[in-house]
């Protein structure tokens, strides 16, 4: 079955005043409908762009891209520009990461959601704000109909969040993506927002993709994670496997580095230095530097192949640790 | 950073084992100068107009009022690469002699501007509250007047001159700079580490003299060049309405003022020296703008616009 | 909005009357004897006491201010050393000329940099844009009363087409004003263009560098609408705000560009009074020209507050 929207090789090349630098290095990845991926990594790690760059928001030049982004088997990469926006505008949805400065100050809420089911779906504007009353009620938000005619100053971040939300689905897209959504937010406020997008992508069966740098926020919530790392995925795996039995150590260093209620720790775990410029890669596998396991030779001078270690479960990893399981019963 | 002892960059090439360079902003200033040869060329001809204000004299073939009468209003020839004036001198030395009084009068202007204003920027920034206020209100009461009328003004009460059109481009511009070096104060303020110092008991002026300054410096030293441009300018505006540098001493804005009486017949008398600000104000906006995009492509601000004002 | 707008208006009057204050120190920093200087040779011994009463300059210094200020604040600046006439008359009589070159100066600018400021954002890096930046580059650079001389020798001297100096008052004949006006307006419309274009060009960069324009972007929205409903929008509100304030600096600061085609406004005035050591008008006229350039910058302000919400709601 060929997926909704998937990514097959892609990479992303900045030229950059010291050198060219490879902000994606080589990433597969697919959805379908109805599932949920979610794609983390720390900043630079490339998470952002690759879906930015394949969606056609990043300027080329003066990136430049390789590989295929296939939305229902059609190339992104490809199409001519007007056709790229139909497809974006129609069929994807975003939601990204700073409520306060992604909505326009100048227009209200009203204007701003219906302006794209006006040009991409043809509603005339009464229909358009009809749309987007009710799906501002779907998102939790009381008094709809007041609110179209608010600008987003006059609103709260968790509220600009749920509008952002709206806005996105107007045009009854088939995948969403949500860039690091809730990272701007508080706590209570995050787990409303997961809550929300949770209930909308099983009511209307969309495929969403979340990026985030955060490991625990998606472990309810998303079918498929997929782990990056200086511009590679290191480890994809469905949610329950990787965090049940992650086989790459940076996966398992973030998945140290959380906090636990009640565990005994003085202090946090770390995964010591710091990500690779990406102007200046090492010669073997990115993580070398950093990694604590460094069990095989070839780790230092060749960089590892996604390498699948159990059904749908891949690892770029030349050693795999000893799974949680391993551990229990050894020690 | 732990780097391995090689590295590849992504085309393939091994590199040297290199450090990046230091991304700070001396290093970035230095190399911003060095970027394009537009910026190298005006670099390049600053130094010249420099060594024309300091030798003038040697360089230029002529005296500056060497007045030969029978030669009067002769047009550029070889001779006289510029001409002659209605004294018969010849304009080609008088621009490069008048380098001096032009480049004299945006430096120190534009150093007492500099060193009152950072002053009254520092402390208005650092201690806040009604010496912010009493600071800042000063230089409101500056800004509110069109650059030249005030300038005008003071020399008018001063009476024309050097030292007064020096004292009025100073007062001028001071409010600038004050701005300028408050704004980076109140980012750098908040800043933990200041804070930290502070909780630990490091005095005021040490604080100020070790971290905020050179965090201020990049922004003053864009503000310092573009000034000195508007500096020259505003000289020569003076000049050119006799309030300014006075005869015999020769001034490219005073030589537009003889030239004006003279157009369009003698037209060399007014477009060489004219031509000489031009230049050098280009230069200095040329060299002024490529540090600032070293520094912060997103500085033009009010700042520039108001600048401007003629 | 209202409670932003009063707030701005009392800080520009704290900013006028310390204007006030430093214009009276100004005219006790001359040397020597103003009244006498000004009277030069229809020197009359009871004339001159007249002056000196009248101006109030036989009062010690703190009760003079407040004098001074006093009489501001009700609109009388004395009157001329020169010809006895009111202060506050000549400054008004003046003004229609000053007015007339601004606006006019300010069409030209905004003709000139608006178009160019926004192509030259838009195609960033392309010929237009170089274009753009070297010739406003040029315009910043170039001293005002060299260009008009440019002018001069193009248009008059060479092909003979307009006048060099003089003016024409719109209201008589506006056709001749137009004649009169077009140099010196082009002199410092160039200029102010070019300033206008450069800022234009950024303020609009930094529009599209902002997430509500990625926002716009990721909704597929057709460039057009982009940059008209988001990008430009957006940038107009510190454009304005500087095309506002490039307006009230051009109502007091065309001093060279007036003296230079003798062109009858408030900058010739100043000059003019500052030649003939005609104090009072000096200090006069350069105190009403800092009111009105406060007063526009309200003007720009409460203008500022119509298009931006977050403003008008504060």
């Amino acid at each position: 079955m060929s997926a909704l929207f998937e990514l097959l090789d892609f990479r992303v090349r900045i030229g950059t005043r010291l050198g060219p630098a490879m902000i994606v290095n080589g990433v597969d990845w697919r959805v379908q409908a109805g599932e949920t991926l979610a794609i983390v990594g720390e900043s630079g790690s490339g998470k952002s762009m690759s879906v930015l760059s394949a969606t056609g928001l990043v300027p080329s030049p003066p990136a430049r891209f390789e590989g295929q982004a296939l939305f229902q088997g059609r190339d992104l990469l490809t199409m001519e520009d007007k056709d790229r926006r139909a497809v974006r505008g129609r069929h994807i949805g975003f939601v990204f990461q700073e409520p306060m400065t992604s909505l326009n100050p100048l227009l209200t809420i009203g204007r701003q959601m219906t302006e794209a089911p006006r040009q991409h779906l043809g509603l005339s504007s009464d229909d358009a704000r009809q749309k987007a009353e009710e799906l501002l009620s779907l998102v939790g938000i009381p008094e709809a109909s007041r609110r179209l005619d608010a600008y987003p100053h006059q609103l709260s971040g968790g509220m600009r969040q749920r509008v952002m939300i709206a806005m996105a689905l107007m045009c009854d897209p088939e995948v969403l993506i949500a860039d690091e959504p809730t990272t701007a937010l508080d706590v209570t406020t995050q787990a409303q927002i997961l809550d929300l997008v949770k209930r909308l992508q099983s009511r209307f069966r969309m495929a969403v993709v979340w990026i985030t740098h955060d490991l625990g926020v998606v472990a309810d919530f998303a079918d498929q994670v997929a782990v990056m790392y200086a511009g590679r995925i290191v480890e994809q795996a469905p949610t329950s496997m990787l965090y049940g039995s992650a086989a790459h150590p940076y996966t398992r260093g973030l998945l140290d580095a959380r906090p636990r209620l009640g565990a005994p720790e003085l202090e946090l775990a770390t995964i010591p230095g710091v990500p690779p410029d990406p102007r200046r890669l090492p010669q073997g596998c990115s993580f070398w530097p950093r990694c604590s396991v460094r069990s095989d030779p070839r780790c230092e001078t060749e960089m590892p192949p996604l390498a699948e270690i159990a059904p749908g479960h891949l690892v770029r990893a030349f050693y795999s640790m000893p799974t949680r399981d391993d551990e229990a019963g050894g020690a | 950073m732990t780097q391995p002892a090689t590295s590849v960059d992504p085309s393939g090439r091994p590199d040297e084992a290199v450090e990046p360079p230091e991304a700070g902003t001396r290093w970035a200033l230095a190399t911003a100068l060095f970027d394009s040869p537009v910026t190298i060329a005006a670099a390049v001809f600053l130094l010249v107009i420099l060594a024309m204000a300091a030798f003038g004299e040697a360089l230029a073939p002529y005296g500056a009022n060497e007045i030969n009468v029978p030669e009067q209003l002769q047009p550029p020839s070889a001779a006289h690469l510029f001409g002659t004036d209605d004294l018969g001198r010849d304009v080609f030395s008088r621009v490069i002699i008048a380098a001096r009084p032009s480049v004299m009068v945006s430096l120190v202007s534009v150093s007492l501007a500099l060193v009152a204003g950072v002053s009254i920027g520092l402390v208005a920034g650092f201690y806040g509250k009604w010496v912010d206020a009493v600071g800042m209100r000063s230089m409101d009461v500056i800004f509110a007047f069109p650059v030249m009328l005030l300038a005008m003004a003071i020399v008018a009460m001063l009476g024309p001159g050097i030292v007064p059109a020096m004292l009025a481009i100073a007062v001028v511009y001071t409010p600038f700079f004050a701005r300028i070096t408050r704004a980076s104060v109140l980012t750098v303020r908040e800043e933990t580490y200041i804070r930290a110092a502070r909780s630990i008991g490091a005095g005021d002026l040490r604080l100020l003299r070790l971290h905020v300054l050179p965090n201020v410096m990049a922004a003053i030293i864009v503000q310092t060049s573009l000034s000195l441009a508007f500096a020259i300018l505003t000289e020569a505006a003076l000049s050119f309405l006799g309030l300014g540098v006075q005869p015999p001493t020769p001034s490219w804005g005073r030589m537009l003022f003889d030239g004006r009486g003279f157009l369009p017949d003698a037209w060399w008398m007014a477009v060489f020296p004219g031509a000489a600000i031009f230049l050098t104000v280009l230069a200095l906006n040329l060299v002024g703008d490529a540090m600032r995009d070293a520094l912060d492509p997103r500085q033009r601000s009010a700042i520039e616009a108001r600048q401007g004002n003629l | 909005m209202i409670r932003y707008l009063l707030r701005r208006a009392v800080q520009a009057l704290v900013v006028l009357v310390g204007a006030a204050v430093l214009v009276f120190f100004l005219l006790h920093l001359v040397p020597g004897d103003p009244v006498r200087a000004a009277m030069g040779t229809r020197f009359n011994p009871e004339a001159y006491e007249e002056l000196i009463a009248a101006a109030g300059l036989d009062l010690p210094l703190h009760e003079q201010l407040i004098r001074y200020l006093s009489h501001a604040a009700v609109g009388d600046f004395g009157v001329s050393f020169r010809n006895g006439e009111s202060v506050f008359d000549l400054v008004v009589s003046r003004m229609p000329a000053t007015i007339s070159l601004a606006v006019a100066a300010l069409v030209i600018a905004l003709f000139l940099s608006f178009p160019l400021g926004i192509l030259s954002a838009m195609r960033r890096g392309t010929g237009v844009d170089h274009l753009a930046r070297i010739g406003s580059q040029i315009g910043i650079s170039v001293p005002d009363f060299w260009l008009g001389i440019l002018l001069i020798l193009l248009l008059t001297s060479t092909l003979h087409l307009l006048p060099p100096s003089g003016y024409v008052p719109l209201t008589e004949d506006p056709v001749e004003w137009l004649r009169h006006v077009i140099m010196p307006a082009l002199t410092v419309g160039l200029i102010s263009g070019s300033i206008l274009t450069r800022f234009i060009r950024s303020a609009t960069l930094e529009s599209n560098d902002q997430d509500f324009a990625r926002t716009a972007r990721a909704k597929g929205l057709h460039e057009s609408t982009v940059m008209k409903d988001h990008v430009l929008r957006n940038a107009m509100v510190p454009i304005i705000t500087v095309a506002g304030i490039q307006l009230a600096s051009l109502l007091g600061g065309v001093i060279v560009v007036e003296v230079l085609f003798a062109w009858p406004g408030l900058g010739r005035l100043v000059y003019d009074a500052v030649l003939a050591r005609d104090y009072t008008v000096v200090q006069g006229a350069v105190l009403l020209v800092a009111a009105i350039f406060l007063v526009a910058n309200l003007v720009v302000d409460a203008l500022y507050a119509l298009i931006d919400p977050r403003i008008r709601a504060r």
